[in-house]
């Protein structure tokens, strides 16, 4: 196997809360490889969603207490990288983050093309420019690329929005898409679509993805890999197939439990047949 | 079967059009031509995704908002009717619970003013029984008096929050409840534990239900009958059973082909089947 | 307040400063013959004397020490902040209140005076009711009280329209509960910390409203504040500064002390408002 493309080790992220120390994070260990789709399971509290931004290294820095361990990204430390190099990694070949609410990262008053636009700077031209924003929302499964592009976010539906920040997100061409939660705001048939679109990039192109998730629906239907997170820490990792068949620690077992309570369905694959 | 605890004939609600500014954008449909009955201990779910107007249908039938065209029945008798007392009999006979578990109740509450308001108004209890009562109540949603009825609001977890709603609307001894996705902000463990809760509730106390979801694995879990609503419209009403196990329309169809499941084997091998055919999106 | 609201008040970055000047004004307002060397009318020291250890802060044209006036002025000038503002809030509160819950033609009329009296400038409305009715101390609060009044019913009724439509609320509705338990139980206790930064402002606002009465000449003469101490010393900018200065800065500190208290309970109910706040810690 070859080098983790993203890996963590020992990582902690202590937070300050009111007046109190938070251990979100507490000593987490995890790899993902080139082309691997890695999914974080873990319930509100758990600690995945400050794990997700100190491993992109985008937790606010005025509340943090304590930030050690080691984050690594094709062999450099993240934790410790100088601003410009983070940068550059950020416009080219890095690490890309899909966030929950699609609409607060998109501004209001820009046309998508003006958007996108901004994430394809290192572009020579305008024509380039937009062949490219064509070409990475078609990637996402808007095929009606050209409209989308002189629309107003306001205009667009909820998975559109989504699918359009997932574009954003590939303008730099990065090596790893980390997505917070990407479809929880999103209804189950656009959700299901989202899923697709990503299943798409991480199967067709080989994408490494970094997905975190309170749905072991989505961790079923996407990830390779899977880290269980409680209380700050990874309580299992494992195999995908491993993990739903034979969970290993209790907390998993409980939370494959209540998924199959909410999931068990008399009309399972009816949809599909 | 006896009359109908809550029915509804010809719902429609439209917003905007006579703001004061003129509102140049015409009417909006919310609801268009909803008929759907609910009788006792039975569990009527309402299926929809944003914007197919479950939630002003939910506010509807709680006789919070008033329809634009159509007619709510309690007991078989036209809310429009109702004068003050029939209309107290109906909140103590229909209760709400709401998707947010968070702004559900009041932040500036304690628990056990919460519900002693709702006791008292109703007359359900005295001075000296009211400590009694919420014990009760608060037992009968798995929380324990002594250590919960202190508390406000932020000093509980969501799912905490949520058992706290249900046991105001269970306060009044209701009929009837209508819970407008009450598991939808909730972790999945907590979730399956209110989802049991309902149930519960449901078998012991031969409680009606109105539940309104998004989410296709909840409704198959409880539901007896199935209204498919989609952009104000009822699409497809029927037994769960039939609805879900032998969907006649299309946007059941693609609602449940969207469905995620829990097993990475099932969900690969179901996707490799459907793998070129996408769902159609809800947005016209 | 509660002991709780103190502490939490305290904990934001102004609000405890904030509280900490307006209790020292108030004290030595209130306890100004305590401080005062002299009554506020009596004459009789040497006039226009520069600030000396007799007169730390001067005396007057006609002979008056500037300090002793200025604590018993502050009575005047801190009546009106504090008074006008209540009153306002009264006022503001229930019409905003009454539009926002009843909604409907109600609403309409009630919102509409609300405009009438936002279109016209504060201080048109003060003058006029002054000129009008006489310079009489308590009119002059109510004339101030007349004129911010809109901003306080507007915004209570912004509250208790986006109130109205929290589950809680509905909720309550649901379970029958009465009006008066809708409006004071379940509606108000949640709008009035927003609306109380309000109240802090029109009460600095009211201070600078009756400065600039005094300024004009037009406060009440038996009573000394500080808008009218400037007025006094403007006769006298060039040979005693300190006529006009030290009033001056009490306004000054008085709006700060009301504004830094603002800042502070937005703050404290609104934690996403601060820089060194926690974030909200998700899974």
């Amino acid at each position: 196997m070859a080098d983790p493309l993203l890996s963590a080790r020992d990582v902690k992220v202590h937070l300050k809360a009111h007046g109190r120390i938070v251990k979100a994070v507490d000593g987490v260990d995890l790899d993902v490889e080139p082309g691997q789709c890695v999914g974080i399971v873990g319930e509100s509290g758990s600690g995945k969603s400050t794990l997700g931004r100190a491993m992109t290294r985008l937790l606010p820095n005025v509340a943090i207490a304590e930030l050690s361990g080691a984050v690594r990204f094709c062999g450099e430390d993240v934790l410790a990288m100088a601003p410009e190099r983070l940068r550059a990694l950020r416009r080219h070949r890095g690490m890309s983050m899909v966030f929950q609410d699609p609409l607060s990262y998109l501004n209001p008053t820009l046309r998508i093309d003006r958007q996108l636009g901004e994430a394809l700077r290192h572009l020579p031209d305008r024509q380039a420019v937009r062949a490219r924003s064509l070409e990475l929302l078609r990637q996402v499964g808007l095929d009606d690329a050209d409209r989308i592009l002189r629309l107003y976010p306001h205009e667009l539906s909820g998975g559109m929005r989504q699918r359009v920040l997932i574009a954003m997100a590939l303008a730099p061409d990065p090596q790893i898409l980390v997505a917070d939660e990407p479809t929880t705001a999103l209804d189950a048939t656009v959700q299901y679509q989202v899923i697709q679109t990503l299943r798409r990039l991480n199967k067709e192109r080989g994408l490494a993805m970094l997905i975190i998730t309170h749905d072991l629906g989505m961790v079923a239907e996407l990830c390779d890999r899977v880290y269980v997170m409680n209380g700050g820490k990874i309580v299992e990792a494992a195999d995908v197939f491993a993990l739903f068949e034979a969970p290993q620690h209790a907390y998993t077992a409980s939370l494959l439990a209540a998924a199959r309570k909410l999931h068990q369905s008399r009309a399972l694959g009816t949809g599909a047949a | 079967m006896s009359v109908p605890i809550l029915s509804a004939r010809g719902i429609a609600k439209s917003f905007g059009g006579r703001g004061w500014l003129g509102g140049g954008g015409g009417t909006k449909r919310a609801v268009d031509e909803v008929d759907l009955e609910v009788n006792e201990g039975e569990t009527l779910a309402i299926v929809g995704e944003s914007g197919s107007g479950k939630s002003t249908l939910a506010r509807i039938l709680l006789g919070l908002t008033k329809p634009t065209a159509g007619v709510v029945s309690y007991d078989g008798r036209p809310v429009d009717a109702f004068g003050a007392a029939d209309w107290a009999q109906f909140r103590k006979a229909v209760q709400p619970v709401f998707q947010d578990p968070a702004s559900s109740l009041n932040p500036r509450m304690r628990v056990d003013t919460t519900l002693s308001h709702v006791l008292r108004h109703h007359k359900l209890a005295t001075h000296d029984t009211m400590a009694a009562e919420i014990a009760g109540l608060l037992a009968s949603v798995g929380l324990d008096a002594a250590q919960f009825r202190d508390r406000y609001p932020h000093q509980l977890s969501g799912g905490q929050q949520q058992r706290i709603a249900i046991a105001r609307a269970m306060a009044v001894r209701p009929r009837l409840i209508i819970a407008d996705e009450p598991l939808s902000s909730l972790d999945m463990s907590v979730q399956a534990q209110i989802l049991d809760l309902l149930l519960s509730l449901k078998a012991s106390r031969r409680l009606g239900l109105v539940l309104i979801s998004h989410d296709l694995n909840v409704v198959d879990a409880i539901a007896d009958r199935v209204i498919v609503m989609y952009l104000g419209r009822i699409v497809e009403a029927g037994p769960a059973q039939q609805v879900l196990g032998n969907p006649a329309s299309d946007y059941t169809r693609s609602l449940l082909a969207a469905k995620l499941v829990a097993e990475p084997r099932l969900a690969r091998a179901r996707r490799t089947a459907m793998d070129g055919v996408s769902a159609p999106a809800p947005i016209s | 307040m509660s002991l709780d609201l103190v502490r939490r008040l305290f904990a934001t970055r102004f609000g405890g400063t904030g509280a900490v000047i307006l209790v020292a004004i108030s004290l030595l307002s209130i306890f100004a013959p305590l401080f005062a060397t002299t009554g506020p009318l009596d004459v009789g020291l040497p006039s226009l004397q520069p600030p000396s250890w007799a007169y730390p802060l001067g005396t007057d044209s006609i002979g008056r020490d500037v300090r002793s006036i200025l604590l018993y002025a502050g009575r005047s000038s801190l009546t009106i902040g504090f008074s006008a503002a209540a009153m306002a809030f009264l006022i503001g509160g229930t019409m905003g209140a009454l539009a926002g819950y009843f909604r409907g033609p109600l609403a309409a009329v009630l919102l509409r005076i609300t405009d009438l009296f936002h279109t016209l400038p504060a201080i048109i409305i003060v003058l006029f009711t002054v000129a009008l009715m006489g310079a009489s101390f308590w009119l002059q609060v109510a004339a101030v009280a007349l004129a911010i009044w809109p901003i306080e019913a507007r915004l209570m009724y912004g509250q208790f329209i986006t109130l109205s439509e929290r589950e809680f609320v509905l909720a309550a509705r649901a379970a029958g509960l009465p009006t008066f338990h809708m409006i004071f139980r379940e509606i108000l206790p949640n709008a009035v910390p927003v609306v109380i930064v309000q109240v802090a402002l029109d009460a600095s606002t009211a201070i600078l409203i009756e400065a600039g009465l005094g300024f004009l000449g037009l406060a009440d003469p038996t009573r000394p504040s500080w808008g009218e101490m400037l007025n006094r010393g403007q006769e006298y900018l060039d040979p005693a500064w300190w006529m006009s200065v030290f009033p001056g800065m009490a306004i000054a500190i008085a709006v700060l002390g009301f504004n830094l208290f603002a800042d502070g309970v937005t703050e404290m109910f609104n934690p996403r408002a601060s820089a060194n706040v926690a974030p909200k810690l998700e899974g």
